[in-house]
């Protein structure tokens, strides 16, 4: 009886100990990371710079008007670059020379907000929704940039959000993450054929600006600010083997980010590759001169494409799957797969926040 | 000095040169901020926009505010900015009186022992503003060759051409009023 009061006393205690041991350990894990989250943010808002203008002084669209893609067309050349922005119901169209003098377009879509980003000093264009813990927000310009990149803050909290890392460096919101949606970087004799039902931003924002001029230059030709040439402004991390103004496609697989190369992207059309042991597949988009990337996995079974004469196929059924991640014919008919925001953006900006990505590049 | 400052506005001589060069210098300084430009297609039209003073009074950059109206001419487009036409036209009578002296002392001479050199030393500062307003376009351009680090030195320092600008300005027309009463005590008896 005795003895087994004391092995009873024995697995408490033993249990007790493990409890303890796995709780100390879990907080001193978290702790760590959280204390190196911290401190990578604190060192990014340590090198935010003021950009010239004050807050708002590159004044966001806060009331955007649209027309149709027939009386839009007379004002916009058919190489001038587009972001698209695809939501349920509506496809939106923002010509880049619109959106180079106001960097933010604050939209609101059956009830929701939405932010539609563009840095032209980092060649970015991204999408957040507007739900933060503060409640629902809008965006402004807040005139700093850090790594050459936007930096916005929101109305609710006045944060500071960088635009490409789409997270709070500082403020009372520091650490949070905004919630990204696809935006679509192409040109708008694509985007016009492809999306002949969709809202494009009109000239009428409210705000004198010369939209017939990009104070950048051009992207239809080379040798200006946008393929040549260093950062205006300066960044954290300098990277010597790649130029600077090289396109990547980048994004982040939870948090960690990967880049590709666009132009290799567009030559072999489909590249398979692993982040953190996960299996993803970028298709390139040759209708919109786009790309997407993917998670290469169906109802948790992998599923590997390959282009094989001119169709991507899946090694596992052999269906066939168009460029949206989607089975078009075979067994797997009406499969999708996940996708993974991923947007186009200078090399030398995606690498000042994210040296590490060097580790996931596709060159 | 009122004296003088009455003799040189009777002068019409110094008084156009010196207009001619303010305006001009008011139309320059409005493609420097990039609100006078051509752009590519012709039209007519006048628009006010909706933001009424709010707007006017909102700031882009340093001493650089919104436009209340936009005016086509042709293929000519004028950005209307109150209050940059207002920082204009100040900076632009300060050139014209500037001038308008350095000229009425070289027309005088012979008896003004001031230096028409050192009369337009007096414009000078204007060219300071003329390099903070096309600031942005200046960095964008020298790029490739300007480190980057030498952006954040050049902000900080834009936002101080214009009140430098100003105040050497007025500074050197105070200067040059001042030694041209002294060479003219009785500027009334100069000839016509």
């Amino acid at each position: 009886m005795i003895t087994a009061k004391l092995k009873k006393g024995n697995h408490l205690g033993f249990i007790l100990v493990m409890l303890i041991l796995i709780v100390s350990l879990t907080l001193l894990f978290s702790a760590d990371v959280s204390a190196e989250e911290t401190e990578r943010l604190e060192l990014i808002a340590e090198e935010v710079v003021s950009g010239g203008p004050p807050p708002d002084g590159i004044p966001p669209i806060e009331d955007p008007q649209y027309l149709s893609i027939e009386d839009a067309d007379p004002r916009i050349g058919d190489s001038t670059v587009v972001f698209v922005a695809e939501f349920e119901k509506e496809t939106y169209i923002y010509p880049q020379n619109i959106m180079v003098w106001h960097e933010i377009v604050n939209e609101e879509i059956a009830g929701e907000k939405k932010i539609i980003t563009y840095c032209p000093l980092t060649g970015s264009a991204l999408g957040f929704k507007g739900n933060i813990s503060a409640g629902q927000t809008t965006m402004g310009t807040s005139g700093n940039l850090v790594n050459s990149n936007l930096v916005m803050y929101d109305r609710e909290t006045d944060s500071y959000w960088p635009q490409i890392l789409g997270r709070a460096i500082e403020g009372e919101l520091k650490g949070e993450v905004l919630e990204e949606f696809p935006v679509i970087w192409t040109r708008w004799e694509l985007a016009k054929d492809y999306y002949d039902e969709a809202r494009v931003l009109s000239r009428e924002t409210g705000f004198a600006r010369d939209y017939d001029r990009d104070p950048y230059g051009s992207y239809a030709v080379s040798g200006d600010y946008y393929d040549s040439g260093g950062p205006i402004f300066p960044v954290m991390n300098q990277d010597e083997q790649f130029e600077d103004k090289k396109v990547v496609i980048a994004g982040r697989l939870n948090r960690t980010p990967f880049s590709l190369s666009k132009n290799r992207l567009a030559a072999d059309s489909l590249i398979n590759f692993t982040v953190n042991e996960e299996e993803l597949v970028a298709i390139y988009d040759d209708n919109l001169d786009t790309a997407r990337v993917f998670l290469s996995s169906y109802n948790n079974e992998e599923i590997v494409l390959n282009y094989d004469e001119g169709e991507i196929r899946d090694e596992q059924t052999n269906s066939v799957w168009n460029e949206r991640g989607q089975a078009i014919s075979g067994e797997l008919t009406g499969a999708e797969l996940d996708q993974v925001n991923a947007f186009d953006v200078m090399w030398f900006a995606w690498y000042a926040f994210y040296p590490e990505s060097k580790d996931n590049l596709i060159y | 000095m009122i004296a003088i400052i009455k003799q040189i506005v009777k002068d019409r001589t110094s008084i156009i040169i010196g207009a001619a060069a303010g305006l001009f210098f008011l139309v320059m300084y409005h493609i420097s901020i990039d609100y006078l430009h051509l752009t590519g297609r012709a039209q007519f039209s006048f628009n006010v926009l909706a933001g009424g003073w709010d707007l006017a009074l909102r700031q882009r950059a340093p001493y650089l505010w919104e436009s209340l109206a936009i005016l086509n001419f042709h293929r000519i487009q004028f950005f209307i900015s109150p209050l940059n036409l207002l920082l204009g036209l100040l900076l632009a009578i300060l050139i014209l009186f500037n001038i308008a002296a350095a000229v009425f002392s070289y027309r005088y001479k012979r008896s003004c022992n001031l230096k028409i050199r050192q009369s337009l030393s007096g414009v000078l500062p204007a060219l300071l503003t003329g390099f903070a307003c096309c600031a942005p376009a200046f960095l964008i351009a020298l790029s490739p060759i300007l480190p980057a680090f030498f952006t954040i030195y050049f902000i900080q320092l834009q936002r101080f051409l214009i009140p430098a600008s100003f105040i050497l300005m007025v500074t050197g027309l105070y200067r040059n009023l001042h030694k041209l009463a002294v060479q003219f005590p009785d500027p009334e008896s100069l000839p016509g």
